[in-house]
């Protein structure tokens, strides 16, 4: 069998896309027959965001970009219809606005227990469909136990900032790479693909790494 | 989604000391830029440096 095609996402919790755009590489992963190995790395939208912002994403817009609310409105409902496309139902009335950096030490934690792409899939669910808050760190635990993770010993690895400096390493090789928005993908540690594109984007770079790579050994 | 694996080695160096440039495939997809979410993105390293070029980064 040949050797997985390793897929390094940038991503953050609080994008919209990201969640979108995992789920469009899923469908064009599983278009192609073989192994791919994910692995999410952290970039962080809005560093400055408090823990407890106190409003709702429409707010959050509307004051840190000076879009008019009234305009706020159909951006969004854009961004739900795109997610109802894929099967995501977002939930934007109770979506907890907050600071996203706990939430990368946990998925750096959960991928240290080989947890990672579970507790992903977790962590956007919980913000974007369930409601949940992903900036406290108790929140957070609760989230991980319910993957199966030690909650206490989350709770003493994101208290002691344990993880921290694997979350600012991926923001550092982001910015290496030029990254400047994400959800970004990596494949083979040479393409880049940027956004929430089609699925058949993603399958059709993962086909060609494959073929270069045959080439390479024939 | 069969064939999707998890990271396989978490002692791995995060950061390589070099990274080669990326060669971008596809077209420009919705994405999120700093706390704004409705855009196309096309991110490259010619374009950071045109940005910081032009003054605009």
């Amino acid at each position: 069998m040949s050797e997985a095609i390793k897929v390094d996402i940038w991503s953050d919790v609080q994008c919209p896309w990201c969640y979108i755009g995992k789920r469009k590489f899923e469908a064009g992963a599983a278009l192609f027959d073989g192994q791919v190995e994910v692995e999410y790395h952290s970039f962080e939208l809005a560093p400055d965001t408090p823990v407890d912002f106190d409003g709702t994403p429409a707010d959050y817009l509307s004051q840190r970009k000076g879009i008019p609310l009234e305009q706020v409105g159909p951006m969004l409902d854009r961004v739900i219809g795109i997610a109802a496309d894929v099967g995501l139902d977002y939930h934007y009335d109770d979506i907890h606005q907050t600071n996203t950096v706990k939430a990368h030490e946990l998925l750096h934690f959960a991928k240290s227990k080989g947890r990672q792409l579970d507790m992903k899939e977790r962590l956007l669910k919980a913000y974007f469909v369930d409601g949940a808050h992903v900036g406290r760190i108790e929140d957070l635990a609760d989230l991980a136990a319910e993957i199966g993770l030690d909650r206490a010993e989350v709770v003493a690895a994101l208290e002691s900032n344990e993880f921290l400096s694997d979350v600012k390493a991926d923001v550092a090789q982001a910015q290496e790479y030029g990254i400047q928005g994400v959800p970004f993908f990596v494949i083979d540690g040479k393409y880049g693909v940027s956004g929430a594109q089609d699925a058949q984007t993603f399958t059709n770079v993962l086909q060609q790494v494959r073929s270069e790579r045959e080439e390479v050994t024939a | 989604m069969s064939g999707l694996t998890g990271p396989q080695t978490a002692t791995m160096p995060v950061v390589p000391p070099v990274l080669a440039p990326l060669q971008l495939l596809g077209d420009a997809g919705a994405a999120c830029v700093g706390d704004f979410c409705d855009v196309p993105v096309r991110t490259d390293r010619a374009a950071v440096i045109d940005r910081l070029d032009s003054g605009d980064i």
